[in-house]
């Protein structure tokens, strides 16, 4: 017999200090805050039950996002307010709830996320710094090291990265982008980095946030 | 209690610096803390600041249980504000180093050296070296007497306190036995020493007078010329001798009713319960078993509470039922009565990490496995009864083989069993003792009808050195040299004729630095010193530990490691912790020790009153200790 459940799909923020805590981390972060919570959970029925909890576009280890998005689910109803002032009470710092909602589109519908780069030069270039990236993003081809399976191989990123906005200023290059992202398809902001590096300069410090996730048609992803 | 908020910290100085490193190192999520449950505090509104250290990294701190009560305790009090600070790991040292980033406090992110107070938990001998790099780590000099400032003070508790000797150049002052009292009494002279402007000497002599602590520049050690302990002598009006200190009654003392929940995985991460301190027993060689006594038990409805509580605030999915040998708390099966039906429907696991083979009954078992099937761990400790008897062990192969068989029964397949090698009065017979015992815990399961269907037995022998302790009735004993180990183990290995046996081993070399700085006197300081400037630290990771730098230390120092590890020990000799009370009398001791040798057993404290000395440690109008049931 098939039991009902009501699927949630949460969306949260996790920024500042919080940045450093990997995926692995993060869902014991969220699991433990869930239960923290007291909400009417649901586990897996099996052997071992353990909490349902799938993480729709995992995030790597240094970025800090807006718009985390994990899906579980409840044995019984509960208001999506009291639910995101639940959940909010029992997040560590660095991490706040933004929405509380059913899932609409399934997670392979993830098409695209945005992303808001700082990269730092130092010494006043992000000028010139700037005048590199639009001939990066005006290149026919932007070559790329790409982590595979198989190893490390040279892939063209031009058709999955797109350039939103650019500005420097003083050290700095500020600039958002639009990178594929998803199941079969995943292009993190550090590649696309380092590919600027490899055809310009390597930035100092750099702040990675991401601000959006998106299906194909660039419809905020639900 | 006011808790953590990101924007507190921006733009703190420190983080800045670390922004740039914590990209580059393994687990950075250790080095920031924020971790749920930590408590920052309005510096402004603080008059006490306490760096409470863990000599070891994060993953080990974190799960040690004093570290949670010290620090939700202290936190607890206005104006104290107590900090965790941990040992940083080899890559994260590197860039602290190059990047000059000092020693930090994870709630505040300040450097440990502008704190007041700055306690050591010492657990573990290995942990010593760990001690000085993290006061250099601090900007410290490592040597009490190069630190003429009132603060920080640098005090240190723990087991190993109970012989701090070869401490005794680098940390101010000592905690003996439970330092919930004492170490908020420190804290409060601290500020009172602040507040008057007192000098450090003026403090450490105000200090000898609180009961429990132990402050070893206050006295001056002779030697005779073959290296013995000659006198320990007080200086001014030090107390002769120092006692530890209890908390008599666990019920009303001070539990924390939330942990700090880390990100990164630790090596303890649940919650943890406390059922009783001490331990009826006395097994000799134990001397956890005899520095904690008496025994205290916790009332099951004070348990329950607590675990309700942690389990809220952590949301952790397991609790553990944690004492020295949790199957004599007699308020064992209440307990579980307790907690089983609102842990089962929170889907919280309970488990019991320290049962004996002989009162580990089937109904107990049945509770257990209606949570979870783990594997299940029993300590014979010896592999033949003889031995056994000379450890005080008692415990006999029926009480082991029948626990296996009712283990069996209820659905486990795989067994862990805890030896030691290297007991005192052991011979080659004992060690083929191990191996037949493991065989006959095989045939044992193949012979119970209703094993589980279609799985092979694992039994696996965890075996490590046995290392002398003070205020153990083996104090007195050699240790094997690490050659006897190694040819002992070969031996094991040599008596094992089955693949469903497998066997694990502990260092010898490591467990012999143990020895040597377990009953070590003060002259050690500089062999520790010495160690340490040639690089050790985090000696209890294999990958770090180096014998070859202590070896060096110790003949640069002139001493030999032997005289500390593998002489026997008259009863006459003066011990280098001799000034040290931990309850238990020497004459208890000694008559324990003889009693070894003769292989004849005691009772554990629940059967008959052995008079062991502890009992004094009630205090006064305590008229019968409840030690005797």
């Amino acid at each position: 017999m098939q039991e009902v459940t009501f699927p949630i799909r949460l969306t949260y923020t996790k920024t500042g200090r919080a940045k450093y805590i990997s995926h692995l981390d993060t869902m014991r972060t969220m699991t433990r805050a869930l239960r923290r919570a007291g909400l009417p959970l649901w586990y897996t029925q099996g052997f071992n039950p353990h909490l349902y909890l799938t993480f729709l576009l995992p995030l790597a280890l240094g970025t800090e996002s807006r718009c985390e998005l994990v899906d579980l689910r409840l044995t019984r109803k509960v208001d999506f307010d009291i639910l995101a002032a639940r959940i909010d009470a029992h997040l560590p710092p660095g991490f706040a709830v933004k929405s509380v909602a059913s899932p609409v589109l399934p997670a392979k519908s993830i098409a695209w996320a945005e992303y808001q780069l700082t990269l730092d030069f130092g010494q006043g270039e992000g000028g010139e710094m700037e005048t590199a990236m639009r001939a990066l993003f005006e290149q026919e081809e932007i070559p790329a090291r790409k982590k595979t399976k198989k190893g490390e191989e040279i892939v063209d990123i031009r058709p999955h990265c797109q350039l939103i906005e650019l500005a420097a200023s003083g050290d700095r290059l500020n600039l958002e982008v639009r990178l594929a992202a998803g199941v079969s398809l995943n292009i993190a902001p550090k590649t696309l980095i380092e590919a600027f590096a490899e055809a310009a300069r390597p930035p100092g410090r750099v702040g990675i946030l991401r601000t959006r996730v998106l299906d194909e048609r660039l419809r905020d992803f639900l | 209690m006011i808790f953590i908020s990101a924007e507190i910290l921006a733009g703190v100085g420190l983080e800045d610096k670390l922004a740039l490193v914590l990209e580059k190192v393994e687990k950075p999520s250790r080095y920031i803390g924020g971790e749920l449950n930590s408590v920052v505090k309005e510096p402004a509104d603080v008059r006490l600041r306490f760096a409470l250290c863990f000599p070891d990294l994060y993953e080990i701190g974190m799960s040690h249980l004093g570290m949670k009560i010290l620090y939700s305790l202290l936190n607890e009090r206005t104006g104290v504000w107590c900090e965790r600070v941990f040992a940083p790991a080899a890559d994260m040292e590197d860039e602290m180093r190059g990047q000059n980033i000092p020693l930090y406090g994870l709630e505040s992110l300040e450097p440990v050296g502008d704190f007041d107070i700055i306690g050591f938990s010492l657990q573990y001998e290995l942990s010593y070296t760990t001690l000085l790099n993290m006061l250099d780590l601090a900007g410290l000099p490592v040597k009490s007497s190069e630190r003429p400032g009132l603060t920080p003070l640098v005090i240190a508790g723990g087991p190993c306190a109970c012989n701090p000797e070869p401490l005794a150049d680098f940390v101010d002052a000592f905690v003996l036995g439970e330092g919930e009292e004492t170490t908020v009494q420190l804290a409060d002279l601290v500020v009172q020493a602040k507040d008057a402007g007192w000098s450090k000497a003026e403090l450490l002599s105000k200090a000898a007078k609180i009961d429990g602590v132990y402050i070893p520049s206050l006295y001056d050690v002779s030697y005779r010329e073959d290296g013995r302990v000659a006198a320990i002598t007080p200086k001014d009006d030090a107390p002769a001798v120092v006692h530890k200190r209890i908390v008599a009654d666990l019920d009303s003392t001070f539990f924390p009713d939330r942990f700090v929940v880390p990100f990164t995985q630790i090596v303890h991460d649940r919650s943890i319960l406390e059922v009783q301190r001490g331990c009826v027993r006395g097994c000799r060689f134990c001397q956890a078993g005899f520095i904690y006594r008496p025994i205290r038990e916790k009332a099951p409805e004070t348990l329950n509470r607590d675990a309700q509580n942690l389990s809220a605030s952590s949301g952790y999915d397991e609790i553990s039922l944690t004492s020295l040998s949790t199957s004599d708390y007699t308020g064992l099966e209440d307990l579980l009565g307790l907690m089983l039906p609102w842990t089962k429907k929170e889907q919280i696991n309970i488990s019991l990490p320290s049962l004996r083979l002989d009162n580990c009954s089937e109904g107990l078992l049945r509770q257990i496995a209606e949570v979870r099937k783990s594997g299940l761990t029993f300590a014979p400790e010896a592999g033949t009864q003889r031995l056994r008897d000379v450890i005080n062990k008692n415990l006999s192969e029926e009480d082991i083989l029948g626990a296996c068989r009712a283990a069996f029964a209820g659905g486990y397949s795989a067994v862990k069993l805890y030896f030691m090698m290297g007991l005192p009065t052991e011979t080659m017979e004992d060690i083929e003792g191990i191996a037949d015992l493991a065989q006959k815990v095989v045939d044992t399961y193949y012979q119970t009808p209703d094993k589980p269907k279609g799985k092979g037995v694992q039994v696996t022998l965890s075996v490590s050195c046995f290392v002398p302790k003070p205020f153990t009735p083996f104090e007195f004993e050699p240790m094997d040299t690490a050659n006897q180990l190694q040819e002992k183990q070969k031996h094991l290995l040599a008596s094992i004729r089955n693949r469903k046996i497998s066997v694990k081993y502990h260092d010898s070399g490591t467990s012999v630095l143990e020895a040597a700085l377990a009953r070590g006197d003060r002259r050690l300081s500089a062999v520790v010193e010495a160690a340490w400037k040639a690089g050790s630290r985090l000696d209890g990771w294999g990958e770090h530990f180096l014998i070859k730098r202590w070896e060096d230390a110790f003949a640069q120092c002139g001493l030999e490691p032997a005289f500390y590890a593998n002489r026997r020990r008259e009863y006459d000799e003066v011990a280098p912790w001799a000034h040290l009370d931990f309850g238990v009398s020497r004459g208890f001791l000694i008559a324990e020790h003889k009693r070894a040798f003769a292989a004849d057993t005691t009772p554990s404290c629940y059967e008959r009153c052995s008079a062991c000395g502890a009992a004094k440690l009630w205090g006064e109008g305590r008229v019968s200790p409840p030690c005797r049931k």
